[in-house]
């Protein structure tokens, strides 16, 4: 596996003969000034002038926010926007051919309204693009698993997608002979080479599964295979890691890297994801509300952002906890800056003239002259005085915060969880989802669980809440056993701990007011009045710092990040001591998530609260968390102090191999730790240690005692907790 | 509602077959609560004056008379005239195809002897100036026995209004907790209630109507509650999917760590807050089958029956006057259950429509 | 396999449980049959009449599992006897009107599915929703009236003799076009082919075969059968019952008819025989639909 970057203005060259331009700046898709609009009357603006250039053999990354219109400036370009035709204006070339048809008479657009109707996708041009489609453009999706039919099998994608590519002789055995070109191999071998090519080893075997068989970064891993069938010259891949785990991600950005030395293709990534942007990508877009905001070298621009816009996105990332402005109400794609509601420097700027222009005027592209690469701009009419700000905060969550938790066991415990066990069956087989947890959880303090999916968290935490039955083990809640409780004793137990979930739109009864959502917690409560409820509903939404008049509206009304507050309220309100927080902040955006986090830790410091805070993203639990545990299929593995919570710090293999998955801002050089690590998919073994098939100790030791038994929790120097037969104490 | 707020409730989706639901629904409730003060004659009460008398509205004759019809009519008019009845009553059982046979066999078949013998025995020699004064008191026409036709409507609204909600009772009172049932609890619960479900299913509900007809003494209160009964794995099952949908949305566990007690769940939570609005579109859906099966059961004879009066046996009644020329007896309950069931179907839809939009659906 | 034995499994107890039902609205009513039509010793024990009421349906459900189903008590004909004759046409009528409504929904359907916003789409929207509440009768009425009326020509008695195409076609069209139109049988397949298209054009496979520049109807077809076939066995039992409605409009002797003379003289051997053919018959669809499900869906087969 190859390490580093092909570095820029090299040509690639590839193994089977593909041979890009000269120089990479000569560019493969170049859309100039594009905009594309939503729905009917009231037209919405989904992309605002956007130009892009692509290289041939270069990585590109798009970042956005939700909402930004990336996918959907990525998907307009091949006419798979929904409601196509849609309507747009500008230009767009792959490789000399148009992809977008001349524009003919459609002009007339003004507030929304379109004034001559034009209809552009004309049948010809449908032609057209259809024959670019699969040949010199192909695209991978977020949801892998969805993106293949399963109602065929892999082989049979497989070989519709090599149906594409006309070098390839068709599956049809009675197809002419003069098809039968290119060597003397069938389809079904080169699409099994193909598969092998992407790091899926067991391909004869994979050729018969349906979709349904497969995991989901295998699944990705086909999908990637059918993009290479036709021997693409762009891959555009839309979120292709976003639904995976960070281990299976970290592989499969690899696997762009390799592909785009191997094959010379160009790789255009969208994503919400920094990390991932940073990790594969030579230069990045970042895009705002349909327009593209800043261009450049993604170190450059990561580490000297132009754009108040990436500054901020940046921030959020970097820092998470700091209080940030909260996005504008007022959802209008209006003329000027579409960024300078939230605008630093547009608020800050005493200049009524300057304030004028962001009012008035879309900022053009201002090219940067004073930098290395010639490409790079922002469209910001305060180019000049653009600090390059936050760039020494970008670097690194200051380390110079006093170590937490420094004397561990003379807290008092609060939760204390022992032996959980839990196992789950589907049909005929039977799995442990919970597997002998045992853990403990300080007054006052924060216990993050991290774990890929299916690693047992959320089970956990429905099991500690006595929401899900366990088959084994007990939770003690201040010294109470929580399972053996009933009726009054139960309902007085549940004011005191109280859970977030991961989505506040199951939790919130779009029926009833957010005052009725949040009154329903105090039902049970004796001697509280009408004015009293009223008084307790008020002081719950200040606390999470939403105004009280929200009381009176519906969910549906609110924002996501809003919606999550209310659940928090919900919890809130009955004055409890214990929070589960479930993945509370996994469904919402990057700034939002920031602002949700920095809540909790003010919530925390405030009112004494003691949190288990389950994520699987682990800069997040590094923030909150005084101890951390991580889980693997059932297992807790290990448990470790926040401050020894690092790649070098851990010492069990999953740990160190989810810490340096992880994509991360500032440490180019894990990828050396994760060629340790074989390319398997994670499995439930029984029996022994569950992680052994992926476990480089194991793989060059041997030792007959992983196969044989789960190694116990071993207490270790510092408080921190192992389980791993090859890590000795001391 | 103002004229702005109007414009926009129909903006919406479903808007129109709302208000066109709701209108009709309107006029159906009325037509039940307040009935015998819309008409002149009650729907008992015979006009011996104006047999078959046709409606009074002039053109609404000229588009719908056939030239054949036309022709009987004239000739009955002239005959009323001349103090003759020229309608004669062909008795007998199975030709439903009569009329072919001839002008002269045009007559009016009915069950009942008895509405016939009062047409034999009523007194000729009407003079035409006193036919032409009592037929503008009938503004749709006559029956065979003289009874005034929008007093028979409205009677018959009654008839199949009542009914109607006989059936919603059943299919909502026992389909509606059986669906929270089957879907909060899940498991074998769920198991039992889509077994009985399966079972209704498989049965042809009308067919199953009749082996209950036939076993029981017919009566359409009784009847009705059958079709409720075979309405209730619809209402079950589209609950229970509903509720299952919501709890692995996290709902049930969020409320159950909300420590609020089952019935409280059940009710507040997936009942009222979330299901209210399904329970009112199937009250109106089922409203529109039960007229259905109400009027269809009736004109099989085993619905309604005489001297009740109810649009399906309006029409059975009147079997083929249609070719004949009094068009208006069949033509009229014909609308009235179209109409009617349209109502009801346009409201429930409509109401269907904007809850799948308000539900991002 | 264990998906298969499960399926015929279920098929067979669920027929026993409707013989069940069946056998108990009839029984479990108070008054006495064999009184009722003043049966004769012999008839009433040919019935099991004479023995308890457990014994009468074990015995009957015995008989009906070798196509017995006693004899009418009103005049002694055999029940299989009558069904044998009366069910042939219905089944071509059932059969012919089902192929027809897909004939119509299926190309409608898909047309609405995929062009929903459009002016053909939103008119047949609005057919769909009128025409699914005219109740057969009255469909049956002004289709009567409109080929009387306007052609003077209909074939009021089935064809005698050797198969004749034109006699046949013209005895059967009409009650086979009312059925299938005012039953609602192809207003609901519209609605439901069409929500079915929507679903699967919006789906994130359609999407990725589109961006691979695939044809896209091999996926749609797939996709497609087993929800068709769904629709058509849900909608079975509609059919048959409207049945009755159309063969009294048409005078059509069939298997609806003689549920109807059978319920106007309450001979209830003959109305349990006919219920039980019926039921056999959409639970066998049921059967075949779920045993296709199995065959045709990857998923379904665990």
């Amino acid at each position: 596996m190859k390490d580093d970057k092909v570095p820029e203005g090299q040509p690639n060259r590839s193994a089977d003969g593909v041979v890009a331009k000269d120089s990479p700046r000569d560019s493969l898709l170049s859309v100039r000034d594009l905009c594309i609009w939503f729905g009917g009357p009231p037209y919405l603006r989904a992309v605002n002038h956007a130009s892009l250039d692509i290289g041939h053999g270069e990585i590109v990354g798009l970042i956005g926010q939700s909402g930004s219109g990336k996918t959907t400036l990525a998907m307009g370009l091949l006419g798979l926007v929904k409601g196509f035709p849609g309507l747009w204006q500008g230009t767009a070339q792959l490789d000399g051919k148009a992809l977008l048809p001349p524009l003919g008479d459609f002009v007339g657009f003004k507030e929304g309204v379109v004034h001559k109707k034009y209809i552009p996708f004309q049948n010809a041009h449908r032609r057209q693009l259809k024959e670019l489609l699969g040949r010199d453009v192909a695209t991978i999706f977020q949801e892998p698993k969805a993106s293949l039919d399963p109602f065929y099998t892999v082989g049979e994608h497989m070989l519709e997608a090599l149906a594409r590519n006309r070098n390839v002789p068709s599956g049809d055995p009675h197809g002419s002979a003069a098809k039968r070109g290119v060597g003397s191999e069938t389809p079904k071998q080169i699409g099994v080479t193909l598969l092998k090519d992407v790091g899926l080893v067991d391909a004869e075997n994979l050729w018969g599964l349906y979709p349904h068989e497969i995991s989901g970064g295998m699944a990705q891993r086909v999908m990637i295979s059918m993009a290479l069938c036709a021997k693409p010259k762009l891959l555009i891949a839309d979120e292709p890691s976003t639904s995976l785990d960070v281990t299976t991600q970290a592989k499969l950005l690899d696997l762009f890297v390799r592909l785009r030395d191997k094959h010379g293709l160009s790789i255009l990534i969208i994503s919400h994801d920094i990390g991932v942007i940073r990790e594969i990508s030579s230069r990045v877009y970042v895009m705002h509300r349909g327009s593209v905001v800043e261009s450049g070298v993604t170190e450059e621009v990561l580490a000297r952002p132009k754009h108040p816009y990436t500054a901020s996105l940046l921030d959020s990332f970097s820092r998470f906890g700091e209080k940030l402005v909260p996005p504008p109400p007022n959802p209008e794609l209006g003329e000027g800056c579409a960024y300078r509601e939230m605008c630093r420097l547009y608020r800050d700027n005493p200049d009524a003239g300057q304030r004028g222009l962001c009012e008035t005027r879309k900022p053009e592209a201002q090219k940067l002259v004073n930098e290395s690469a010639k490409t790079d701009w922002a469209c910001c009419h305060f180019e000049n005085q653009s600090k390059s700000g936050n760039s020494s905060s970008v670097v690194a969550r200051s380390n110079s915060e006093p170590p937490k938790d420094q004397v561990g066991g003379e807290v008092e415990t609060l939760v204390e969880l022992r032996g959980l066990r839990r196992r789950f069956s589907q049909g005929s087989r039977s799995f442990l989802a919970l597997n002998d947890i045992s853990l403990s959880i300080p007054k006052g303090k924060t216990y993050g669980l991290v774990g890929e999916s299916g690693s047992g968290k959320s089970t956990l935490a429905l099991s500690l809440m006595a929401l899900q039955p366990i088959d084994a083990g007990s939770v003690l809640y201040g010294g109470k056993d929580v399972l053996s409780l009933h009726g009054k004793d139960m309902r007085v137990l549940r004011r005191d701990m109280r859970m977030l979930f991961q989505h506040p739109e199951g939790v919130l009864n779009s029926g009833m007011t957010i005052a009725d959502i949040l009154a329903e917690g105090l039902e049970r409560e004796r001697g509280i009045d009408a004015a009293e409820r009223k008084r307790r509903v008020a002081e719950a939404l200040e606390q999470v710092r939403l105004d009280p008049s929200h009381g009176a509206r519906y969910p549906s009304n609110l924002s996501s990040g809003e919606k999550q507050r209310v659940t928090i309220a919900r919890a809130l309100i009955t004055k409890p001591a214990f929070l589960v927080c479930d993945e509370p902040v996994a469904s919402l955006d990057l700034a939002i998530q920031s602002q949700i986090i920095s809540l909790l830790k003010d919530l925390q410091t405030g009112m004494g609260l003691s949190y288990l805070f389950i994520s699987h993203n682990l800069a997040l639990v590094k923030i909150l968390a005084d101890r951390i545990g991580v889980m693997y299929m059932g297992y807790l593995v290990e448990e470790a102090r926040v401050e020894h919570f690092s790649v070098d710090g851990v010492r069990h293999p999953y740990s160190r191999l989810l810490l340096a998955s992880a994509p991360s801002l500032h440490d180019l050089g894990l990828k050396k730790i994760l060629a340790d690590y074989p390319d398997v998919e994670p499995e439930r073994l029984e029996g022994g240690c569950p992680f052994r098939n992926r476990c480089p100790l194991y793989l060059s030791n041997r030792l007959a005692a992983c196969e044989k038994e789960m190694p116990a929790l071993r207490d270790f120097k510092g408080g921190e907790r192992v389980a791993c037969h090859q890590i000795q104490p001391g | 509602m103002s004229s702005r707020r109007l414009r926009i409730f129909l903006k919406q989706p479903g808007g129109y077959r709302i208000l066109a639901g709701a209108f009709i629904v309107t006029v159906l409730a009325l037509a039940t609560l307040t009935g015998r003060a819309w008409t002149e004659f009650g729907p008992e009460e015979m006009d011996l004056q104006a047999l078959l008398a046709p409606p009074s509205i002039g053109w609404l004759r000229a588009l719908l008379t056939t030239p054949e019809g036309l022709r009987i009519q004239q000739r009955n008019e002239a005959g009323r005239r001349e103090g003759n009845r020229t309608p004669r009553a062909t008795s007998g059982d199975d030709e439903n195809l009569d009329f072919l046979k001839g002008d002269d066999g045009a007559g009016v078949r009915g069950r009942s002897g008895e509405g016939m013998a009062a047409a034999e025995t009523s007194p000729p020699g009407n003079g035409d100036p006193a036919a032409d004064t009592k037929a503008r008191t009938h503004p749709l026409g006559t029956d065979k026995n003289g009874r005034d036709m929008t007093a028979l409507l409205i009677a018959g609204a009654r008839n199949c209004f009542l009914p109607g909600l006989v059936t919603c009772l059943v299919a909502l009172g026992f389909g509606v907790p059986l669906g929270l049932w089957a879907g909060y609890y899940g498991g074998r619960i769920r198991k039992i209630v889509g077994t009985f479900n399966s079972t209704i299913l498989s049965m042809p509900r009308l067919v199953l109507i009749l082996v209950v007809i036939c076993a029981l003494e017919p009566n359409v209160y009784y009847t009705m509650g059958v079709l409720g009964a075979t309405l209730i794995p619809r209402v079950s099952e589209l609950i229970a999917t509903r509720v299952r949908i919501l709890s692995n949305m996290g709902f049930i566990v969020a409320a159950k760590e909300a420590a609020l007690s089952d019935i409280k769940i059940l009710w507040r939570h997936l009942f009222w807050y979330q299901n209210r609005a399904v329970f009112f579109i199937q009250f109106s859906l089922i409203m529109a089958e039960s007229i259905l099966v109400e009027t269809t059961l009736s004109y099989l004879q085993f619905g309604t029956k005489p001297p009740e009066v109810s649009w399906g046996n309006i029409i059975e009644g009147s079997q083929m006057s249609f070719f004949s020329g009094f068009y208006w007896i069949t033509f009229f309950p014909a609308v009235a259950i179209i109409l009617a069931i349209l109502g009801f179907f346009y409201l429930g839809d409509g109401l269907n429509a904007r809850l799948a939009y308000r539900e991002g659906r | 396999m264990r998906a298969i034995s499960k399926i015929v499994g279920f098929f067979a107890g669920s027929m026993v449980l409707v013989s069940l039902l069946i056998f108990s609205i009839v029984h479990l009513t108070p008054g006495d049959i064999a009184a009722m039509h003043n049966l004769s010793p012999a008839t009433a024990h040919a019935l099991y009449l004479d023995r308890s009421l457990p014994v009468q349906y074990l015995l009957w459900f015995k008989d009906c599992l070798r196509f017995d189903f006693g004899i009418s008590m009103v005049n002694g004909n055999k029940v299989s006897s009558l069904i044998a004759e009366y069910g042939p046409p219905t089944l071509l009528l059932t059969f012919g009107s089902l192929f027809f409504s897909l004939a119509i929904a299926i190309p409608l359907g898909v047309y609405r599915g995929l062009r929903p916003a459009s002016p053909l789409g939103k008119f047949i929207s609005l057919a769909v929703y009128t025409l699914s509440s005219i109740p057969v009768f009255v469909l049956g009425y002004i289709v009567l009236a409109v080929v009387f009326g306007v052609f003077k020509f209909y074939v009021t008695a089935p064809p005698d003799g050797p198969f004749k195409f034109w006699p046949t076609f013209g005895y059967y069209s009409l009650p086979i076009f009312v059925l299938a139109v005012g039953n609602g049988t192809i207003g609901e397949f519209i609605r439901f082919i069409s929500l079915e298209v929507q679903n699967i054009n919006g789906a994130m496979y359609i999407k990725a075969a589109r961006a691979r520049g695939s044809r896209l109807w091999r996926h749609f077809f797939k996709s497609m059968v087993l929800p068709i076939f769904n629709i058509v066995v849900t909608n079975m039992a509609v059919l048959l019952g409207g049945l009755v409605v159309v063969e009294r409009i048409f005078n059509f002797h069939g298997l609806g008819w003689l549920s109807w003379e059978a319920t106007l003289k309450r001979d209830f051997s003959v109305i349990m025989g006919i219920t039980l053919v019926m039921a056999f018959l959409i639970r066998a669809f049921m059967l075949v639909n779920d045993l296709l499900a199995v065959w045709l869906d990857p998923r379904m087969r665990e």
